[in-house]
């Protein structure tokens, strides 16, 4: 009997034990969950843990802030990459169709930037790798550490209620008297576990984050390596790429606007030009660039400036009209193949159509003297007097129209020898 | 057994200065180098004998390390004497005194007596406070001080001992009230059966405890 009343009394002493480290564990969780002011010393004791758990916890969040930057990052390469392939395929479609030395130059700025675009890309690789290994960082060896705080959170929370426990059990303390020692020596044991477990994980979670912040320390430094090994390539080869285009295209002319020579060439100038001996050829190119340079002047000039193209044709007719009238006479006074040759040259500049229709028939009159007399048939007069006149509206225009064509006419005066002009006729009939 | 008086020590003192040596040194004559960390408190008694009386001496021992700061205040109510303990070897411990000091004196009696003691005073090659700076320092604040070893118990019979006898001479001065407990001195059965017996009481015969000396 005694010794089942000593069992229920073990057993009741047992749970009132439980009881009352549960009350002090849960009052020292109040105090924590509600921000209560702790006890100074006992914070302070825990001053280097709780550094370490500060290291701990920036370590956490710069590693997953450097996963999205890196992945920020690595979008932003695609992007910029894409484009600059674009744009190097963009100035190789232009350059085919390009074969002057800007051509050369944009085919070779076009593939330096593709192949530029595509080295690029070889970026993402160590910057894959960098984000792998960070995240497998952050799942393994930061969980792993976290679980190992978070056990010594709860190790710390017991023995803080101890604490409170034998702060409250050491107020009426007196070691004479038997039932209070016993509380007390019980309250003892319970501080003496608790703080056991709890120093033993503070000091496994002190040695976890130095080996942590080490281990990433290595991380970082061995992936990076590889990242600025293969970013110090890619400058490499581009800056060498660019360099070889700058090199190849020292000697190329820089563009030149000439369409100012055009308004300052006279007839007289360009006859002498053509007579100084320069070859057929050349003098032919010269007048199409010309011709070219001055449509899209006064293409350029019409749409910008309305006021001054109103001028231009203006000057142009008043050329072309002198140059008729002076290649006529040439051909009158000195009607020979290497004049008609002459004349077609020089009307080309400034009619093609009509000077093209004339070097087509020539070769099917034959003689010099009858392709003179075709000249003169009133027919082909009458044309060039309607080309002109379609060329430009203007009221003024065709009053100079009328009078070339008058001037034309009063070359054949009645007094000039009407056999010459029967002779022509002849030959005609002949032929 | 009976005392006439029972006097309440409190031993306090950072963490590892030897507090616990001392009271071990004091009541088993015996020195552990290696031994637990206290929790909180434990206790240790002897009687002494100081002018023909015999006193209980009540040793509170204390923990010094940071954590327990607000627990052990509560164990100054009481307490007659104190042992403040430094580490001759670790200046930092002597340079906490002023702290410790500043709780002794705001959660025990003004009459408390106070020992100042340097412990370790066998480790000599390791020294790292002078003995001048200890004196200076009990002398400034109105102590009384000893270097001690509890290694070699030169000095520690005489700390204790010296303390007590302080603690007397303020109650033949009247400083202390014996009737208030609140000053930490409790009338043992002995005085109790002294004033009813007389001066004629045979007891006074008891043989009397003396220090071991030559240690220094």
């Amino acid at each position: 009997m005694d010794s089942s009343e000593q069992l229920r009394a073990e057993d009741n002493q047992s749970v009132v034990s439980r009881m009352q480290k549960n009350y002090w564990r849960t009052k020292q969780v109040f105090i924590k969950a509600t921000g209560k002011k702790e006890d100074e010393h006992v914070v302070a004791s825990d001053a280097e843990l709780d550094a370490k758990l500060e290291v701990f916890h920036s370590i956490q969040e710069t590693c997953n802030e450097l996963v999205k930057i890196v992945e920020k990052y690595q979008l932003r390469l695609n992007v910029i990459s894409e484009e600059e392939n674009e744009l190097g395929l963009f100035l190789k479609f232009q350059a085919e169709r390009d074969s002057t030395q800007a051509g050369e130059m944009m085919d070779a700025a076009g593939k330096a930037l593709c192949s530029s675009a595509k080295q690029r890309l070889a970026l993402c690789t160590p910057l894959s790798r960098l984000k792998q290994e960070v995240a497998t960082f952050s799942q393994r060896a930061i969980s792993d550490t976290l679980v190992t705080i978070n056990r010594m959170e709860r190790a710390r929370t017991e023995y803080r209620g101890a604490l409170l426990w034998m702060k409250d059990a050491s107020q009426e303390l007196d070691p004479d008297t038997f039932k209070q020692m016993e509380k007390f020596r019980k309250v003892q044991n319970q501080v003496r576990n608790s703080k056991d477990s709890f120093d033993k994980l503070k000091k496994d979670v002190c040695q976890k984050v130095d080996l942590l912040g080490a281990s990433r320390c290595n991380m970082l430094s061995h992936s990076l390596t590889t990242y600025q090994r293969t970013l110090l390539g890619f400058w490499e080869k581009t800056a060498q790429m660019m360099t070889q285009i700058q090199e190849a295209c020292a000697g190329f002319h820089p563009y030149d606007f000439l369409a100012l020579k055009r308004l300052q060439d006279t007839p007289g100038n360009l006859t002498a030009d053509c007579t100084e001996g320069q070859t057929e050829g050349s003098c032919l190119t010269t007048d199409l660039n010309k011709v070219a340079l001055s449509e899209e002047e006064e293409e350029e000039r019409f749409e910008r400036e309305p006021a001054v193209a109103r001028a231009l044709p203006r000057d142009s007719l008043e050329g072309d009209d002198f140059e008729k009238e002076f290649s006529f006479l040439n051909s009158l006074l000195s009607p020979t193949s290497s004049s008609a040759s002459e004349f077609t040259q020089e009307c080309q500049p400034a009619c093609g159509s009509p000077c093209t229709g004339l070097t087509s028939q020539e070769p099917s009159v034959g003689p010099g003297s009858l392709t003179s007399s075709s000249q003169f048939l009133p027919s082909q007069l009458f044309d060039l007097g309607l080309h002109a006149d379609g060329a430009f509206n203007t009221p003024n225009n065709g009053n100079q129209d009328m009078s070339a064509w008058f001037n034309l006419f009063a070359d054949l005066g009645p007094l000039s020898n009407p056999d010459a002009i029967g002779h022509s006729d002849d030959e005609l009939l002949n032929a | 057994m009976t005392y006439a008086y029972l006097f309440k020590y409190i031993i306090i003192g950072d963490t590892g200065v030897g507090k616990s040596c001392l009271l071990l040194q004091f009541t088993d004559k015996r020195f552990q180098p290696v031994h637990d960390l206290t929790i909180g408190v434990e206790f240790g008694a002897r009687m002494v004998n100081i002018d023909g009386k015999q006193i209980k001496l009540q040793i509170w021992d204390t923990a010094g390390q940071e954590s327990f700061r607000s627990i052990t205040r509560s164990y100054y109510r009481g307490a007659a004497g104190a042992l403040l303990v430094y580490d001759i070897t670790r200046r930092e411990t002597f340079n906490h005194l002023t702290s410790w000091l500043e709780d002794a004196r705001q959660h025990s009696s003004s009459n408390m007596v106070i020992m100042l003691i340097g412990n370790k005073s066998d480790l000599e090659s390791r020294r790292d406070v002078k003995r001048e700076e200890g004196e200076a320092f009990a002398r400034e604040h109105g102590l009384i001080f000893m270097e001690t070893s509890a290694k070699t118990a030169c000095n520690v019979e005489e700390a204790y001992i010296n303390t007590a006898k302080e603690i007397y001479r303020k109650i033949q001065q009247g400083l202390f009230d014996v009737h208030n407990e609140a000053n930490g001195i409790k009338i043992g059965p002995q005085q109790s059966i002294t004033s009813s017996v007389g001066p004629c009481s045979p007891q006074q015969n008891v043989s009397d405890i003396g220090p071991d000396s030559g240690c220094c």
